[in-house]
């Protein structure tokens, strides 16, 4: 017995030891190092694409100047797995985006790993921003270095285990099938793919609007069905086949429900964030609007 | 000065009943209540959307009269949210923090409100846009708070 036993313990602790090595390489984060393309950045692009993602719904400054204030972070996000502090998003050198490089923007839009080399939890939803070609990653990069630089209080998750959990976001990235850069359809007309870039890319419809499986992994077999909301309030109405279902009678009612949302009376266009969202949608033009709305009344 | 009078006693008078009749309401029929009044609320404001989108030619008196009926409706579904009406048989979107927030609710409510008796004076075309966006602003701010989005 006793011959026996040893070896069992050592076949054991090899095997934890394996499997804590294989933890641990799984699910570091390391940055990418490649190098980024030559690209001439246009940050009135950038400033479309910012709309477009809404970005100060989740980054604002406080709720009484919401959207209309800088991308400071300084409102904490709360979901069911505990409370998140976002990203000062203003070139402020020590709490902002100010030291950061270029390649580390792109590292943390498109892989969500910090420059640090942590990972970043889904909340920021870079799982819809990895299909923005570096281009439009860099024009986004180019409008927020030209905002002004704005102090924030530097803030910490209040989750349970964080390092573990941010370990747990390596493996859970490694389950979540990838997405690949996002290329225009042949099939969808030029309107319609800029469409369907828009609201699966920067505007991340889908984070909300799919539904999610058991390890909170959006369910592309049903994309934009609608399910439980991810704060844990209500529902998320589906997307699919709005027209049919008398939502909206067609591209232009869309496009104004966008625009003017409760003010024009579409009452469903606000409750559970999504007022904010379409107050960022409004400061889009209106070609990007219609293309919006030309792809998600085609969804089926 | 009689005229003044009378009009605050009616207002007390109303208020009274109002308290007493709320006070006296279930949970499910002050749901079905705010419910109805809200309907009431977003049939006036499609009235003047109609004009904002061009649907319709600009005229002050449609404005001014569904400007009233909307402050009207919104008037008596804030006095519907009683303490303890969060749930009950008729299925509800109210989220509990109206009642944990309620000076919040109460602020978000009234601002509506004169949103919309503001809403009541516009006499020019190009000064409706601004005066619904107010009012849209005050729906979208308390609904996005209170309100669990449903499909």
């Amino acid at each position: 017995m006793f011959f026996r036993a040893k070896p069992l313990a050592a076949a054991l602790g090899i095997s934890a030891a394996t499997a804590v090595i294989l933890f641990v390489v799984l699910t570091a984060a390391r940055p990418s190092g490649r190098a980024l393309p030559a690209h001439d950045p246009d940050p009135s692009r950038g400033e479309v694409l910012y709309h477009a993602g809404g970005c100060i719904s989740c980054h604002k400054a406080s709720d009484t100047v919401g959207i209309t204030g800088l991308p400071i972070g300084d409102v904490p996000f709360e979901t069911p797995v505990g409370t998140f502090w976002p990203g000062n998003l203003t070139p402020d050198p020590e709490t902002g985006l100010g030291k950061w490089t270029a390649e580390q923007f792109v590292d943390a839009m498109t892989r969500g790993v910090s420059p640090d080399g942590r990972h970043y939890f889904p909340a920021f939803p870079y799982t819809s921003y990895r299909i923005m070609p570096v281009g439009d990653v860099l024009d986004l990069w180019a409008y927020l270095q030209s905002l002004e630089a704005v102090r924030s209080q530097p803030r910490t998750p209040d989750i349970p285990l964080p390092g573990l959990a941010r370990r747990g976001v390596g493996l859970w990235k490694r389950l979540a099938p990838g997405r690949e850069v996002f290329r225009p359809s042949p099939e969808g007309s030029e309107t319609w793919n800029r469409g369907a870039y828009l609201v699966n890319g920067p505007g991340h419809c889908g984070e909300c609007h799919t539904p999610r499986n058991a390890l909170m992994i959006p369910d592309q077999s049903r994309p934009m069905a609608g399910g439980p909301h991810p704060r844990g309030e209500g529902t998320v109405p589906g997307l699919l086949d709005m027209e049919g279902r008398g939502r909206y009678s067609g591209v232009s009612d869309l496009v104004l429900a966008l625009q003017f949302g409760e003010t024009f009376g579409y009452d469903k266009l606000s409750s559970g964030g999504m007022a904010d969202i379409q107050m960022n949608l409004a400061m889009l033009p209106e070609d990007d609007l219609h293309a919006i709305a030309e792809y998600l009344l085609k969804l089926e | 000065m009689i005229a003044k009078r009378t009009r605050i006693l009616g207002a007390v008078a109303a208020t009274i009943v109002i308290t007493i009749s709320a006070g006296a309401m279930t949970a499910t029929e002050a749901i079905k209540e705010r419910q109805k009044e809200m309907e009431g609320v977003r049939d006036a404001l499609m009235a003047i959307a109609a004009i904002a989108k061009k649907e319709q030619p600009f005229d002050a008196e449609v404005v001014r009269a569904n400007a009233a009926k909307l402050a009207g409706h919104l008037e008596m579904a804030e006095k519907m949210f009683p303490e303890g009406s969060g749930e009950g048989e008729a299925q509800t979107w109210a989220k509990p923090e109206i009642w944990t927030d309620r000076a919040q609710f109460d602020k978000l409510m009234s601002s509506s409100h004169q949103a919309a008796v503001d809403l009541q004076s516009v006499t020019e075309a190009e000064a409706l846009g601004p005066a619904l966006g107010k009012l849209g602003f005050g729906c979208k701010s308390c609904h996005d708070l209170y309100r669990l989005p449903k499909d």
